[in-house]
């Protein structure tokens, strides 16, 4: 994500205005105003020009004369659009708003808003579209307690976190031992001491997470929760139990089967705004004892 | 250069002229050097006068073979003519010769003939000897007023010379630190430079052309209107350069080049401007370092003899070297960086998720400070840390979110629980063009990072390449001094490679966010002070330790005022900037800040690479100390030397401190002493560099008191080691543990329970003194350690049916508390309380005055001593059952049987912490509990019952701890299961360079290193000792757990090193 906050991004395939839309395009410019960004409304290119600009006149009449947002028509299709006008202008987010009946029924989402999902590379935030955006009042990101380098979520969380002033916290899910097998989980180990060796780990983690973001940064983190159980269910229960929170999950990408089944789950639910952040590249770094390498 | 008629001097005639040289003079010789300068301190012209002695008989060689010789003769005359050598020469031979007298006053030959000849004198005018003479007293005076007893040791027509101290020696190391220390004390805070800059203005004040000073050997201030620079300015002008001798074909041979207190040596005034590739040698002792150009062989009169027979080839070889490690400058850093690449560490690109566990392999120190081996542009993430050892501070008071959610509380004894981190004392931030240079930054094309292991020197490279298309390389080296544990070195080679604009450089020791980063600090002073470009001085909160950091800064040579510098390098062209920083505490002195400035001021930048080189120096002595080579197996070598490396940095030469358990190398532990330290570190130290071992085992003497407390506050007499300790020895192991996302509280039972460490410091006395055979210690510090623990001992056992027993502990295995007899802690007790009444009877036979010391002192009974003698023989040592295995606490076998599946070695489940009453009740062990006493004593079984134990034990550890693995291979060798002796040594071995425990960011773990290195060399290679030496076919052929063909190590024993080279057999025919 880029630092700067200036442009949010929202596709929109609608052929009227309907309230839906509406509702959609409302919360889309409160969080851009959160975010001190402008708003820009992507319509697909079955709009015509002139119903694009009778959308925009019937938008200007109902949000507030302070917003910035603007209304674009582009002339490939949505998710061509979306993506090309993503690569020029670089928005911190891309709003996506989804039915959850539609989610349900098909157990997918449209056609071009998986694409948008899966190509586009900024983070792209996920909203029932019965759901009116109101202020967050905290993160929540889920960890996998693995040290598999930086993550996106955390970084994307610590910042969003500091931006808004809103606190964040970690959710760490490891199976129950009931589940069998040994914990592969970061905190899952034990080593020596514990009660020295356990805040220490987490702090490590979260460092090695996000070594771009500075002490000042990381005094967002309000918890780090250890729980046990099953994942999609565990984040559930975590932002349910936060009132207003942002739920900020880190994946790859893939919505073909037999991937992303937390994202899907996460999207099948669709109780609540889900940001999706895609796996940073990873730099290369190699460790060698004389001509013996030792970690790649 | 003027030439009249002089008085005064006692040689019979004075000739006005110059000399051409021919004929006598012509060179027969085709030796490299054509000339040599010799200039001599009173005891080499003593020597001269000795008839058969060896330096004259070279000095007769050289001449009479073609090689003219300059003599330059100490202040206070010295006669050529009733030299017998001389006399003895040929014509020819005597034609070579030179001598000169009075710093530079005359010179004297000799004729065709064979007489004695003035060829230069320099007559001094009246009113010059008495501005001579004037200046001379004020200077006499001056010294006199300050309460210095100074002598004229010397009052020539040219030249006063004052004796500063005249009881002292001249020339000697001790004197000139003497003489420094007696300066300062009167007054003089920046000793003999800054006596010398008050000579110099006194001097300037004469009405004759300007009055020549300088120091020699240490003590002798001298005035003069000459000096030996006039003498070599003449012999270049009027006799090398006509016969066309070159400066290169020049030896000059001095003994004090280096001088002292900053000022340098009277030889370094031969050091003439178009002279520099002349060949110059100190053969004195140079006791603050010879500079940089000059060659230092010492050796004295022995050494030039020596030169003088072999042509000056040593000096010529020396050049060499020198040429080559001057030519490559910082770039790779050639000369202070080892050729055998299996002393070096090699990290090649850079990923910020990795920076905090290489943060910890790449540490650097010298027991004294330690700083984790960040990345020198720091990234935000970075845990760039110093530490310094013994440094410790309450627990701050902002808990972050990670201890919110586990919560330990700061409910300890110890005031001061945790250890305090400093701010990177080799900060950096670079800016090409206005633009910051950063590791993350996309522009980044090369990075590499590397750990000399051999010279302990960290070395960085960044190859830098941005969207305008500007290339920029960084070079950078850092080291904390082994030599001068104060003194941190830093320098940073800045190329501008195809572009010229500005450069900006600042290392500032700022951090805007240090009450986030090192919330113990109090910041009390920063900013530049006079010479020094930066003065940093922090205070601890609670514990009120003041520290400072004083640093200079230099720019191509040239020192800078403040640590921030902006210059525009030609293209191509290396900037170079270096950084001095000294650290003191007031831990150390009363005055840390005062320390530190006059440390810092000290140092001089002409010395720099002597400095490195004096900390390379000392490594080399540790490696020839505690080097263990794996022949035929350079990874193995490497990381053996990885992990020594480590253990070395961190120990401190400071009886107030020991070594944590994570070392000074990361927060994790808080900087904690457990008994990691006497049980699995110290041994290491004791057979490799046992001065170390002696300060570790000081530290336990000097928190006695701190252990009576805690014995005390368990309700029992005598001294009880803490479980976990800092400064004072109170005890710092919390109480509990609160989970927050479970909403557990798990209760930490060591720190009232866990007394084996008790047990293990006693042991470490024991193990010291017959390994060092060191008797002091034991008198002064180890008796009393050892009478204390016993009386705690003493009152801790219960007796039960005629025997004693210890009851509700908790052993090496942490899974079980409350536990009666545990093996490991009886035995470890019956130890203890042995070998108290052994030394209790050799201290009454050795030493009866120190005995009855320590019995009025600690109050000893008289039958104190027999009462330990008897529970020794009583205690109840748990014995093997009929299948040969030994419960490890009473009841062990009647525990639940738990299967442990392979996945859950090393990766034991968060789960058994939370059910710790059920893991309490069955028999899972955290780590080798039972199996440390074969691991210790390995004696104490029969072969057979440490085979029973380990198979019954073994398959029933998961090894939560890094301290099982250590002790599982060392056991596993010893009954020959070398298939898992080779994997538990492997993984032992390689902990922290492969980060297998996943936690390597949180510090080094060093009481794996040490016990790794411990199975190894008692165990697999089988080392034993008897009395003074090796016990007799204890060096056999071993199988190894990893390739090689030999294993080669040394070992201390009682005062000497003894080599040991174990062949490796094949494996196959070993099992």
């Amino acid at each position: 994500m880029k630092e700067s906050t200036q442009a949010v991004l929202m596709p929109l395939s609608a052929g009227k205005l309907g309230d839906r839309s509406i509702r959609q395009v409302r919360s889309a410019v409160a969080l851009a105003q959160w975010l001190d960004a402008d708003l820009h409304l992507l319509l697909a290119p079955e709009q015509n020009l002139s119903e694009a600009l009778q959308i925009e006149e019937k938008l200007a009449g109902l949000i507030p004369p302070e917003s910035r947002f603007h209304v674009e028509v582009e002339k490939e299709d949505l998710p061509e659009a979306a993506l090309e006008w993503s690569r020029r202008h670089r928005p911190a987010m891309v709003i996506l708003a989804i039915e959850p009946t539609h989610l349900r029924k098909r157990a997918e989402l449209l056609p071009w808003q998986r694409e948008v999902l899966e190509r586009v590379e900024e983070p792209v935030l996920v909203v029932p579209s019965t759901m009116e955006l109101r202020p967050f009042k905290s993160v929540l990101v889920p960890v996998s307690g693995e040290t598999t380098g930086m993550s996106s979520a955390l970084e994307l969380g610590l910042r969003l976190g500091n931006q808004l002033r809103i606190p964040v916290d970690l959710l760490h899910v490891t199976p129950r031992s009931d589940q069998g097998g040994a914990d592969p989980s970061l905190v899952g180990r034990l080593s020596d001491e514990f009660h020295h060796e356990y805040p220490k780990l987490v702090e490590e983690f979260v460092a090695e997470s996000s070594p771009l973001t500075t002490v000042r940064e990381r005094r967002i983190l309000r918890d780090y929760l250890h729980v046990q159980g099953e994942t999609s269910r565990e984040i559930f229960r975590g932002i349910r139990d936060r009132e207003r929170g942002l739920l900020i999950v880190e994946w790859k990408g893939n919505l073909a089967r037999n991937h992303a089944e937390t994202v899907k789950a996460i999207l099948r639910a669709s109780r609540f705004p889900v940001l999706l952040i895609k796996a940073a590249h990873e730099r290369s770094s190699t460790l060698r004892m004389g001509n013996r390498l030792i970690a790649a | 250069m003027k030439m009249i008629r002089s008085t005064g001097f006692r040689a019979p005639r004075l000739v006005q002229r110059l000399l051409i040289c021919k004929g006598p003079m012509e060179q027969t010789s085709d030796q490299k050097f054509k000339a040599w300068v010799l200039s001599w301190d009173q005891a080499i012209a003593q020597e001269l006068e000795q008839p058969d002695g060896e330096l004259p008989e070279a000095l007769q060689h050289a001449v009479e073979t073609g090689t003219l010789c300059a003599l330059i003769a100490p202040s206070g005359a010295w006669d050529p003519l009733k030299s017998s050598w001389v006399k003895a020469l040929s014509k020819e031979g005597r034609g070579r010769l030179l001598v000169c007298a009075g710093e530079g006053a005359e010179v004297f030959g000799f004729t065709e003939d064979g007489r004695q000849e003035s060829r230069f004198s320099y007559a001094v005018r009246p009113e010059e000897q008495l501005e001579l003479g004037r200046v001379a007293e004020a200077v006499r005076r001056m010294l006199l007023e300050v309460g210095l007893p100074v002598e004229v040791a010397h009052r020539g027509p040219s030249r006063v010379s004052i004796d500063l101290l005249p009881n002292l020696p001249a020339g000697a190391p001790e004197t000139a630190a003497t003489v420094q220390d007696r300066l300062k004390g009167v007054g003089f805070k920046r000793g003999m430079a800054e006596v010398l800059e008050r000579v110099e203005r006194l001097a300037s004040e004469a009405s004759v052309p300007k009055l020549r000073t300088q120091v020699s050997e240490g003590k002798f201030l001298e005035v003069g209107l000459s000096a030996q620079g006039d003498f070599l300015r003449w012999l270049k002008g009027t006799l090398l350069e006509p016969r066309g001798i070159r400066p290169e074909e020049v030896l000059v041979v001095g003994h004090d080049f280096g001088g002292v207190g900053g000022v340098p040596g009277k030889d370094a005034q031969l050091c003439i401007p178009g002279f520099e590739e002349a060949v110059f040698v100190s053969v004195g002792e140079e006791p603050e370092g010879a500079p940089p150009r000059i060659v230092h062989l010492g050796g004295g009169n022995r050494k030039v003899a020596e030169l003088l027979r072999e042509g000056g080839e040593e000096a010529l070889a020396k050049v060499r070297v020198r040429g080559q490690k001057e030519s490559t400058h910082l770039r790779a850093n050639e000369w202070a960086r080892t050729r055998d690449v299996n002393w070096i560490i090699t990290q090649q690109g850079f990923n910020p998720s990795d920076e905090r566990e290489r943060e910890t392999v790449f540490a650097i120190g010298n027991g004294y400070a330690g700083v984790r081996g960040s990345v020198n542009l720091l990234i935000p993430g970075s845990q760039a840390d110093l530490f310094l050892a013994g440094v410790y501070d309450a627990k701050a008071s902002d808990v972050p979110y990670s201890e919110a959610e586990f919560l330990t509380g700061a409910d300890r004894d110890e005031p001061f629980p945790e250890l305090v981190s400093f701010p990177f004392p080799f900060q950096l931030r670079l800016g090409v063009g206005g633009r910051e240079l950063s590791p993350w930054s996309p522009f980044l094309r090369d990075y590499e990072r590397q750990l000399d292991l051999k010279r302990s020197v960290l070395f960085e490279r960044f190859d830098f390449k941005d969207d305008l298309g500007r290339e920029t390389e960084i070079r950078t080296m850092r080291c904390c001094s082994l030599a001068d544990p104060h003194l941190l070195l830093h320098e940073v080679e800045i190329t501008c490679v195809n572009h010229h604009d500005g450069v900006e450089a600042d290392a500032e020791l700022s951090d805007p966010d240090i009450r986030l980063r090192h919330p113990h600090l109090v910041s009390v002073r920063q900013g530049r002070d006079g010479e020094l470009s930066d003065l940093t001085v922090f205070e601890t909160k609670a514990s009120k330790v003041l520290i400072c950091f004083a640093g200079r800064t230099s720019l191509d040579g040239q020192e800078v005022s403040e640590p921030k510098v902006i210059a525009r390098p030609e293209r191509g062209r290396p900037l170079v900037l270096r950084r001095l920083i000294s650290i003191h505490t007031s831990r150390d002195v009363p005055d840390p800040v005062g320390a530190s400035c006059s440390h810092a001021l000290s140092r001089q930048w002409r010395r720099f690479g002597d400095y490195v080189e004096a900390h390379a120096e000392r490594w080399a002595e540790f490696w020839n100390a505690a080097d263990i080579e794996v022949v035929g197996n350079p990874a193995v070598s490497g990381t053996l030397r990885f992990n020594s490396y480590h253990l070395r940095i961190a120990a401190p030469d400071d009886p107030r401190a020991s070594l944590g358990a994570r070392t000074l190398s990361g927060r994790a532990y808080e900087g904690h002493i457990f008994w990691d330290a006497e049980v699995f570190m110290l041994p290491f130290f004791v057979h490799t560099v046992p001065h170390v071992a002696r300060s570790l085992l000081r530290y336990r003497h000097s928190t006695l008191n701190g252990a009576r407390e805690r014995a005390r506050r368990l309700g029992y007499e005598g001294a009880c080691y803490a479980w976990e300790s800092t400064a004072s020895g109170l005890d710092a192991t919390p109480k509990t543990i609160s989970l927050k996302g479970t909403d557990a509280t798990v209760p930490i039972f060591t720190g009232t329970q866990q007394i084996h460490v008790t047990g293990g410091v006693s042991h470490a006395v024991l193990q010291y003194w017959d390994s060092t055979g060191d008797e002091e210690f034991v008198r002064a510090y180890g008796a009393e350690i050892l009478f204390e623990t016993a009386r705690f001992w003493g009152s801790r056992a219960t007796e039960r049916k005629g025997r004693y027993h210890i009851l509700g502990v908790v052993g090496p295995d942490e899974y079980h508390h409350g536990v009666n007899d545990n093996a490991y802690t009886n035995w470890m007790a019956r130890e203890n309380l042995a070998g108290a009444v052994r030394v209790a009877r050799w201290l009454q036979a050795a030493d009866p005055t120190r005995w009855q010391e320590l019995v009025d002192r600690l109050g000893l009974g008289s039958g104190e001593v027999s009462l330990w003698q008897d529970m020794a023989e009583r205690l109840f040592i748990p014995q093997p059952n009929a299948e040969g295995v030994i419960p490890q606490f009473e009841g062990f076998f009647d525990l639940k049987d738990v299967p442990l599946t392979a996945e859950e070695q090393y990766r034991a489940p968060f789960e058994r912490l939370l059910k710790w009453k059920d893991v309490n009740s069955s028999k899972l062990l955290k780590q080798a509990d039972l199996l440390m006493i074969p691991f210790l004593f390995p004696q104490a079984y029969p072969t057979e019952v440490v085979r029973a134990n380990y198979r019954y034990y073994e398959r029933i550890t998961d090894h939560g701890s890094s301290l099982s693995p250590c002790i599982h291979a060392a056991i596993a060798s010893r009954i020959g299961e070398h298939e898992a002796a080779s994997r538990y040594w492997q993984a032992g071995l390689n902990l922290d360079l492969l980060n297998l425990m996943k936690n390597t960011a949180l510090g080094f773990h060093a009481a794996c290193a040490g016990g790794t290195w411990q199975a190894l060399v008692f165990h697999i290679l089988g080392i034993e000792f008897q009395e003074d030496s090796l016990r007799e076919g204890c060096i056999r052929p071993i199988a190894l757990p990893v390739e090689g063909r030999e294993v080669r190590l040394r070992l201390h024993r009682r005062g000497q090193t003894i080599p040991c080279v174990i062949p490796v057999l094949n494996r196959r025919s070993a099992a």
